[in-house]
């Protein structure tokens, strides 16, 4: 249904009810039309969305409802789209004009195209009665699926790395601006909605480094191991937020292609506090792992980190 | 003389990040060129959690504005704080 009968598209509400220009109008057009989202004093116009290029409002729900309910508004609506006059439907009934003086304050950013960009996935999972990890009972629907998020890489930083050492044995700290990036902004749990960073006086701990495991002309291969420990308090026992991990990972950068054509992390350890900004997140401590890799290529590697809409995620300060 | 494996394994118990000053961390969760593949693979997300990617999600409303204008088609927006195909 998503794909055949509707145009499907997906959005940061953060830009969105900023923008002042035309995207802007358009999008306040339909989402005051509800009343509940069209209320001042509500601070987000977040929901799954259906209405007309026109901007006619055929249906809005809150995200994260059972399948059911989303599937049954989507057919709600085009119920009531197809009791729309037939000349207010058809194709190219309504002129969309070009979008002129779109608000660059609220556009997200788009990585440059020598910028490496990551994905990485994060899981809460627990361990059953053969060591062995498994998923856990989900807190919310879709909890025990693999979070997802995405960190940038920029092109000086990744030529550091490929530079690092000219011997095999030869290590070096990770590069103080990009663990800050890895440390502050991404390695958090994501798995129960979008939650806060860690601040700079958090961050306990930040023991990443990176040794060369090969090099010869056709490029290098590198080691990265470390531990980090994030918390909201120094007494780890008594913290409200906190995190321990232990990384590993294995880069590879290709000199002839110029790029890495491996960068394999994965951060294991255990998390403990209320994750997100809903106040949800397990109590107690448990395990949470991280899995980092290039990008694969797909259609939406362009979409930004959560926090580029901080200056000290794009230039460390 | 004969050393147990706790005596053993200590020293390396030690390095983990959660063995700091309140004894030895869990050992499942280090992880080593061993155990690399298996992590990795159990952390990367299944097929049957991604079946939502293979909806074609546009990621500019006003383009999406003009295909559905130029097709005779609602739009289906999915709005959150935070994108949702990297939300972080």
């Amino acid at each position: 249904m998503a794909k055949e009968d509707f145009v499907p598209v997906a959005l940061d509400d953060w830009y969105q009810r900023r923008r002042q220009d035309a995207e802007g109008v358009y999008f306040k057009k339909i989402y005051s039309q509800d009343p509940s989202r069209a209320a001042p004093e509500r601070n987000d116009r977040q929901g799954i969305y259906c209405f007309t290029a026109s901007g006619k409002l055929l249906g809005v729900k809150n995200a994260g409802q059972l399948i059911g309910v989303t599937r049954d508004s989507m057919r709600e609506a085009l119920t009531k789209w197809e009791a729309m006059p037939e000349e207010e439907r058809a194709p190219g009934a309504v002129k969309v004009p070009a979008m002129k003086y779109p608000d660059k304050r609220y556009v997200p950013a788009r990585p440059d195209p020598n910028c490496l960009v990551l994905d990485i996935f994060t899981r809460v999972f627990e361990f059953d009665d053969h060591a062995e990890p498994r998923k856990v009972q989900p807190l919310t629907p879709g909890g025990d699926w693999a979070a997802r998020d995405k960190m940038w890489v920029f092109e000086p930083e990744w030529r550091a790395l490929a530079s690092t050492g000219s011997k095999i044995g030869d290590s070096v700290p990770i590069p103080a601006a990009l663990a800050h990036r890895l440390v502050s902004f991404h390695l958090r749990d994501n798995t129960t909605g979008q939650g806060p960073r860690w601040e700079r006086d958090q961050v306990r701990r930040s023991d990443l480094k990176l040794t060369v495991e090969d090099v010869d002309p056709t490029g290098v291969k590198l080691r990265l191991e470390g531990s980090v420990i994030m918390s909201t308090g120094a007494d780890l026992e008594h913290s409200e937020r906190g995190i321990e991990l232990s990384l590993l990972g294995y880069l590879n950068y290709d000199a002839a292609k110029h790029k890495f054509t491996r960068f394999d992390v994965i951060g294991l350890g255990r998390n403990w506090g209320r994750a997100d900004h809903n106040g949800e997140g397990r109590s107690g401590k448990g395990p949470i792992g991280f899995a980092i890799q290039l990008a694969r290529g797909s259609a939406y590697d362009h979409v930004a980190p959560d926090f580029t809409k901080l200056r000290e995620y794009m230039t460390g300060e | 003389m004969k050393v147990s494996l706790r005596s053993a394994l200590l020293p390396t118990l030690l390095l983990l990040p959660g063995a700091s000053a309140r004894g030895p961390a869990d050992v499942r969760l280090a992880p080593t060129p061993e155990n690399f593949a298996k992590f990795q693979a159990f952390l990367r997300p299944r097929p049957e959690e991604e079946k939502w990617l293979q909806i074609p999600w546009m990621t500019d409303l006003w383009e999406a504005r003009k295909k559905a204008a130029a097709e005779g088609k609602p739009i289906l927006l999915w709005e959150m704080d935070g994108s949702p195909m990297a939300c972080g």
